[in-house]
């Protein structure tokens, strides 16, 4: 009976002790250093809320680079020339994300885009665009690792105002579908819309700037949320370990 | 022998409280202050960083003394003011020409998306004075541009 009885407590001793520990805020985000994120005006939202809180607060994303356009579109995004169209812009040069992500020497590029050809009505024609990006990434950055971000949701209104009434569920398909996508030519799949959802599927009012698309700061602090679980997961799945010594580059004629 | 010590410690303490008060009356306003106090809606926009200057304008800290960079927080409306107080004049002209690229590339980004921050976009210009280049976007005070240039 004793032993019995210390056996239980052993084991009640060490069933916490086996749960991973949730790491720390700034050492999960530290996956998403020495990156770069791309977007349209949702990801300017990103980019202004890391400005705010870094007034107050340095060590908040320090080496996450944060490209943007108002209104680019997946399809402009995926194009690996400069056209008269609209484009990113980096420190006051024209440029496609491949050519900026070399520039930037980034280890990992994450991908928001699609809201503004829209994804959900063109699934198809989005999915061939995400092969392109993840096939021209591969040839131009072939060390970076490529992230892309779940479709963001969209409000009631903004279904009604754009006569789309179905537009949610075609979000929902094309997510499933780019996550798939993503997993047989590997790149990543980060999810991060079905915390953005109200109980019908909609875009959260209070997470919305504009009772439209655009996230508000609460939005954000939730993407925030969802960069942090998915780094933690990565850890607990052993495919990432923050506190690993890099490596020194071999030296010549060794 | 201790009294005249103690009179030239009084002197000297009197005068370095002299000088410091003289330095700190005489520190001029930053530009961040100075575009606080002209811009009618700074309550309403955020604060934009030197990062934020050089990654989405194209201004590097080396082309600039000082600066100040406010922005509409949700980006819709078009509004900002960049102010920069270029480190000399070949600066400036950098300075300028970024600005100016900057407000050709919201207007590619706005032409078939915001019809109002796109109209707000046309109507700005960048302006220098001397080393001081403003781009104001959508001012409540038309004039905001005129009254940053005349503080300088």
């Amino acid at each position: 009976m004793k032993r019995f009885i210390a056996f239980v407590l052993l084991l009640v001793c060490l069933v916490p002790m086996a749960a991973a520990e949730r790491l720390d805020d700034n050492v999960l985000l530290s996956f998403y250093g020495d990156s770069v994120f791309f977007g349209d005006s949702i990801t300017k939202a990103f980019r202004r809320y890391r400005t705010a809180v870094r007034q107050t607060d340095e060590s908040f994303m320090p080496t996450t680079d944060i490209v943007y356009a108002d209104s680019i579109s997946l399809y402009s995004g995926s194009r690996s020339i400069i056209t008269g169209e609209n484009h990113f812009q980096y420190r006051g040069r024209e440029g496609t994300m491949y050519d900026i992500a070399k520039k930037i020497g980034a280890k990992k590029a994450f991908i928001l885009l699609g809201l503004n050809d829209p994804v959900g009505i063109k699934i198809e024609k989005g999915l061939r665009w995400v092969e392109d990006i993840i096939r021209t990434m591969g040839e131009v950055c072939p060390d970076m690792e490529l992230y892309f971000f779940s479709n963001t949701p969209v409000t009631l209104y903004y279904c009604k105002e754009k006569k789309r009434p179905s537009y949610p569920e075609q979000l929902n398909e094309y997510n499933v579908r780019l996550k798939e996508k993503c997993e047989a030519l590997g790149a990543h799949y980060i999810e991060i819309a079905e915390a953005m959802k109200d109980e019908d599927g909609y875009l959260k009012l209070d997470y919305s700037s504009d009772n439209r698309c655009h996230l508000s700061d609460e939005g954000v602090k939730v993407w925030i949320e969802c960069l942090k679980d998915y780094a933690q997961e990565q850890y607990e799945l052993g495919l990432w370990d923050p506190f690993a010594v890099p490596e020194e580059p071999a030296e010549e004629g060794a | 022998m201790k009294k005249p010590a103690l009179l030239l410690m009084a002197f000297l303490l009197a005068c370095l409280t002299l000088t410091v008060f003289a330095e700190s009356a005489e520190a001029p306003e930053s530009l961040l202050e100075v575009v606080n106090r002209v811009a009618e809606d700074n309550e309403n926009l955020a604060v934009m960083s030197a990062d934020d200057l050089y990654d989405l304008v194209g201004v590097p800290p080396e082309d600039y003394d000082d600066f100040a960079y406010l922005a509409d927080y949700d980006a819709l409306s078009g509004r900002e003011l960049i102010v920069v107080r270029a480190v000399d004049e070949e600066a400036a002209e950098r300075v300028v020409a970024m600005l100016s690229h900057y407000l050709e590339q919201r207007m590619r980004e706005t032409r078939n998306y915001l019809p109002d921050a796109y109209k707000a976009l046309s109507m700005a210009e960048v302006r220098l004075e001397e080393l001081l280049a403003v781009l104001s976007i959508a001012a409540p005070n038309p004039e905001e541009a005129s009254l940053l240039l005349q503080e300088e």
